[in-house]
């Protein structure tokens, strides 16, 4: 295939998931009570489209199944068949399946065998579900649109008869009549269901075949011809390899030398994967295998994450930009010609200033490309809270706000878990039941909003609900039972909160009544804390809870406070720290011979001193760091010894990765005004490996 | 011994540079730069050959310290050290020798396989391609050391790189 033919498909894939993603936003927004007929258009409109391109591009299966639903919608659309909730939970599941077809297609596998028969099941609940036979009244639309979907050529169908055929007195015969005046008929029965003569029932049908119709009429004909006999499973229809297509072996066998279907597909189960056949050999272990699986579909998920849609305006911004710089850059140029002169200089002056105004904005703007609408994790919030109510009985209105609050493409990327994980926990734990919430006076209509804002510098996601609340008191016990607090002290509401963010509490045993908060929790943690964000939580009894995530604007910039250590320079992000004092002023005392804890309103904290910790500087740790800055990661604090408060400023993060490595205690580094480089400090992992080092030297 | 960054009349241009008063060599063809000075950061517990990092033009580059993987001592006070910014391996990285001297172009067949080393010496054979003869030298059989960077970063640098990207 052409390069340019993979673009295009890339497009189409892209196209088609958005659009289906659209049908099952519309799906769920409408109101079924008072369907707007504008509804009805967009979801049509999207089926065909789907269906009009996926034929177009070579994707004949993903054509016939849309065109299923969308021949299940053009009677609706028409107004002659309403839209019950039932036929929307259909409509949903389909689009379900248009999504699994479109990311089998991507990968060019075939859809897997569950999907098929799933596929089959739901699109005869399609067509029982309108109380009319659906081909009768689809037969306008195809006869609007005769052509079956572009290229195919006929239909591969396996039909195995009822088991009461004879009873009910279907005439058998006559179907492969009807079938033949469609087109060219070749049959191959298959006799392998008939059982032993001794548990053969002479009044049961066990008989089967694999039909290949070559035609040009569309599927609906064919189904028409069954239609007496389908029931859900027993009947498989698909299209044949389109033309101009390279079809398949065993297509070609069954066409050219009647070889049967059955033999084949015997004959396919028969192969193995190259992985099973290794491990046969004993070439490999099976674990092996298992691994290298994994880690090909982990490329296969990146290749496809990989792009960015960005808006053409936004281009044409930086176009415009550039082209402003080449003028400065002239204007440089010239201006360093006449530097001796008045005029020179004055020009100089003025086109630095100029260059610096572009550069600025060059960068916003260039950062700007990566920012993409948090919608983007908010969209597919509406479908899931619907399931998980349905799910678990319960009145659930998900509200969303600001949607167009732009985030960092990588953070859209990790937060999808996290926020996954939250909205599924607010419906399955946080909400009461619909009589629990008679009881206590609510509305049985339970609500979960989900805001994204811009605040200062910082991107705020807040997942909010009125449920119950979190359970401070189940909390404390079971924290103490796990001996994550002191037995004795007392933990403030906000500490109690944050503890169902750690690991232990989410994965072990469930306290059956304490909201449940537990699951994934600790992923929320990591994914937020790997984004340099933190979490709050505001929780009241009987009222709900918020979880709020604070995020910095982008990846790429940090707030940052320099620091000098000896000879080096560092930067602690500034989210991490607390405030810096005078040592002489802290209350520094020495536990355990050489460890240092300064006494801070009542609290001790570990003194750390970083040049040991990092092991730099060409002078041992033995003089008296003058400064220290308190720095809090996860709830604990440590004081860091520091030469030298040098400031605060705004730091570009690069990454050390790239060409060297990860550095246990640094999560990057940045360039400072006069081209060092200045390392990143990673708070928490200093303070692990602080502990470590404590543990080790105790 | 020829090897494949031979240029159209058959010779093979290299960068030369000095290292404890001896005389070694780099295809030029991995070279993407000469950095006269540069403040290198120092990397906690990065080991003394690969000391720290350096800023090329907004990339974070690591530096390794050839005296120290050669085991030759500390360079004398009055060297400027000089950075090699080579790219091996999709990776980009700068190599400190004392000082750069000139680009020659080696006859290919005047490069002689190395001769078995003491085992004692840290330059083992492996990183060595090949000796020449300086060519157009004062006749004092100067002997050039070409390296081979590719090898030299797979003994341990490179991998040791890799292990931590997993």
């Amino acid at each position: 295939m052409s390069d340019a033919m993979a673009q295009f498909r890339d497009a189409f894939f892209e196209e088609a998931t958005e659009l289906a993603d659209g049908m099952e936003a519309t799906l769920l927004s409408m109101d079924l009570a008072d369907v707007e007929v504008e509804d009805l258009h967009t979801l049509f409109r999207a089926a065909h489209s789907i269906k009009g391109n996926a034929a177009t591009f070579g994707f004949p299966e993903v054509a016939a199944f849309t065109h299923k639903l969308e021949s299940t919608l053009e009677p609706v659309r028409q107004g002659s068949r309403p839209m019950t909730p039932d036929l929307r939970e259909l409509l949903l599941q389909g689009v379900d399946l248009i999504r699994s077809h479109l990311h089998h297609a991507r990968r060019g596998e075939a859809l897997p065998l569950k999907e098929q028969q799933s596929q089959t099941v739901l699109i005869a609940k399609l067509q029982e579900d309108g109380g009319a036979p659906l081909s009768t009244l689809a037969a306008p639309v195809t006869a609007a649109k005769a052509e079956a979907p572009k290229g195919a050529r006929g239909f591969s169908i396996r039909f195995e008869a009822p088991r009461d055929a004879f009873r009910r007195g279907v005439n058998l015969e006559r179907l492969f009549r009807d079938l033949g005046r469609l087109g060219t008929l070749q049959t191959w029965p298959d006799l392998k269901r008939i059982p032993p003569l001794e548990q053969l029932d002479p009044e049961d049908c066990h008989l089967a075949w694999d039909i290949r119709l070559e035609t040009t009429h569309p599927q609906a004909d064919v189904d028409e011809v069954f239609e007496f006999v389908a029931e859900g499973d027993n009947l498989r229809i698909q299209p044949l390899t389109p033309e101009g297509a390279v079809p398949n072996l065993g297509e070609i066998l069954q066409a050219e030398a009647g070889v049967s279907p059955a033999d084949i597909r015997e004959a396919l189960s028969q192969q193995k994967r190259l992985g099973e056949l290794l491990v046969d050999m004993g070439k490999v272990q099976p674990e092996v295998v298992t691994k290298a699986l994994d880690q090909q579909q982990k490329k296969k998920n990146l290749a496809e994450a990989s792009t960015v849609r960005v808006a053409t305006e936004k281009i044409d911004r930086l176009v415009n930009l550039v082209g402003e710089l080449v003028i400065t850059q002239a204007m440089l140029a010239q201006a360093s010609q006449q530097s001796n002169t008045m005029q020179g200089e004055e020009m100089m002056s003025a086109a630095l200033l100029q260059l610096d105004r572009q550069t600025r904005e060059l960068q916003e703007r260039v950062m700007g490309i990566r920012m993409v609408p948090v919608e983007m994790v908010f969209s597919r919030f509406p479908r899931m809270v619907h399931e998980l109510g349905k799910q678990l009985g319960k009145d659930v209105e998900l509200l969303m706000e600001g949607q167009a609050t732009e985030l960092d493409k990588t953070f859209i990327e990790m937060l999808v878990d996290p926020l996954t994980h939250l909205v599924r926990n607010a419906v399955d734990h946080g909400m009461e039941t619909k009589e629990e919430r008679r009881m206590t006076g609510k509305p049985a209509m339970g609500s979960i909003s989900l805001v994204a804002s811009s605040r200062g510098g910082h991107i705020h996601i807040e997942v909010k609900d009125d449920g119950k609340g979190l359970n401070r008191d189940r909390i404390l016990r079971k924290a103490l039972d796990r001996g994550l607090i002191a037995p004795g002290s007392r933990p403030s509401d906000e500490e109690l909160n944050l503890l169902i963010f750690e690991p232990g509490f989410s994965t072990v045993e469930q306290v059956s009544d304490l909201s449940g908060r537990g699951v994934g929790m600790d992923v929320v943690r990591q994914n937020v804390r790997a984004l340099g964000g933190r979490i709050e939580v505001e929780s009241e009894t009987g009222k709900g809870t918020l979880i709020r995530l604070v995020l910095p604007l982008t990846l790429a910039i940090l707030d940052g406070l320099t620091v000098r250590v000896g000879d080096e320079t560092y930067v602690f992000p500034l989210a991490s720290v607390l405030e810096s004092f005078q040592r002489q002023t802290a209350d520094v005392q020495t536990v355990k011979g050489d460890r240092e804890v300064i006494s801070l309103r009542g609290e001790f904290i570990p003194v750390v001193r970083l040049q040991n910790l990092l092991a730099v500087g060409s002078n041992p740790d033995a003089s008296e760091r003058t400064l220290l800055v308190l720095v809090e990661s996860e709830g604990r604090r440590a004081a860091m010894a520091v030469d030298e408060l040098l400031g605060q400023q705004q730091v570009v993060i690069k990454s050390l990765e790239t060409h060297y490595k990860r550095v246990e205690g640094i999560s990057g580094a940045t360039i400072l005004g006069d081209g060092r480089v200045a390392l990143i400090l990673d708070v928490p992992g200093l303070m692990r490996q602080e502990a470590a080092a404590a543990t080790v030297g105790a | 011994m020829a090897t494949t960054e031979a240029s159209s009349q058959g010779l093979q241009q290299v960068l030369c540079f000095a290292l404890a008063d001896e005389a070694y060599a780099l295809p030029i063809m991995k070279v993407r730069e000469i950095q006269a000075q540069a403040t290198i950061t120092r990397i906690p517990k990065a080991p003394p050959y690969m000391p720290g990092v350096i800023n090329l033009r907004g990339a974070i580059v690591p530096i390794l310290e050839l005296r120290h993987r050669f085991s030759l001592g500390e360079a004398p006070e009055d060297t400027r050290p000089v950075i090699v910014i080579v790219e091996v391996q999709g990776r980009t990285l700068g190599i400190r020798v004392d000082s750069v001297s000139d680009v020659l172009d080696l006859d290919p067949n005047a490069i002689r396989p190395a001769p078995e080393l003491g085992t004692q010496s840290a330059l083992g054979r492996e990183f060595i391609a090949g000796l020449a003869k300086l060519p157009g030298a004062t006749g004092d059989e100067a002997m050039l050391i070409l390296l081979d960077l590719d090898r030299l970063l797979s003994d341990g640098e490179l991998t040791a790189l890799d292990g931590a990207m997993a």
